[in-house]
């Protein structure tokens, strides 16, 4: 199922190709596909499944992650940017905005910002609630 | 904009919530209007916000967390 249509599709690979600086990750969480091996004489079914459901778990326990389907936007192993749900209709150019930023690792902000944003000392957790529309 | 200060420092946790697809969080958080904002848990508002403007709340969300320690 093609979500962008051609003209979005092109849109975005000439901003990214303009803009996109250094690699930038995006990781996804969702649901695995829990099918294992089964050996005749030696079956547990249920072996992988829970092998990689405790795998996956404590990766999402790292990064922050709660919830599915959520994502991270990183350049190396930061889980400091997270979105839960899916990115579209008018947030999909924040997601955009998103990886144009952590890929350039020079954020547009005005230099204000950036000196009050260098003073902080503890974690500050910004959730922005949104709906696609 | 959030994530452009997460961007800039890993101090600062962007967290975007499509509150549709997480109508329980919508309910625990009282979402009756979006964009809402929620930081640290305790001090929000409602409405889109420009740079400046997010940075004035920031601000006043701090500030008003350290006066209540005091």
């Amino acid at each position: 199922m093609q979500i962008l249509n051609d003209s979005d599709r092109e849109f975005v690979r000439n901003r990214f190709e303009n803009e996109l600086v250094n690699e930038v990750n995006l990781i996804l969480f969702t649901q695995s596909d829990l099918g294992g091996l089964v050996v005749p004489g030696r079956e547990c079914e249920t072996c992988a499944p829970t092998e990689q459901l405790l795998k996956d778990a404590e990766e999402a326990a790292r990064c922050g992650i709660s919830r599915i389907p959520s994502f991270l936007v990183s350049r190396e192993d930061e889980t400091n940017i997270r979105y839960l749900g899916i990115p579209a209709g008018t947030e999909f150019p924040v997601l955009m905005e998103a990886l144009v930023n952590v890929s350039s690792g020079e954020p547009k902000l005005a230099e204000e910002t950036k000196a009050f944003l260098q003073t902080l000392t503890d974690e500050v957790l910004i959730k922005t609630f949104v709906t696609p529309n | 904009m959030a994530h452009a200060m997460a961007a800039f420092t890993e101090k600062v946790v962007a967290e975007v919530i499509e509150v549709q697809e997480f109508p329980d969080m919508g309910n625990s958080y009282q979402v009756r209007g979006v964009p809402l904002t929620v930081i640290n848990e305790k001090y929000s508002f409602t409405g889109a916000a420009n740079e400046q403007m997010l940075l004035d709340h920031l601000k006043n969300a701090i500030s008003q967390a350290h006066e209540g320690e005091s």
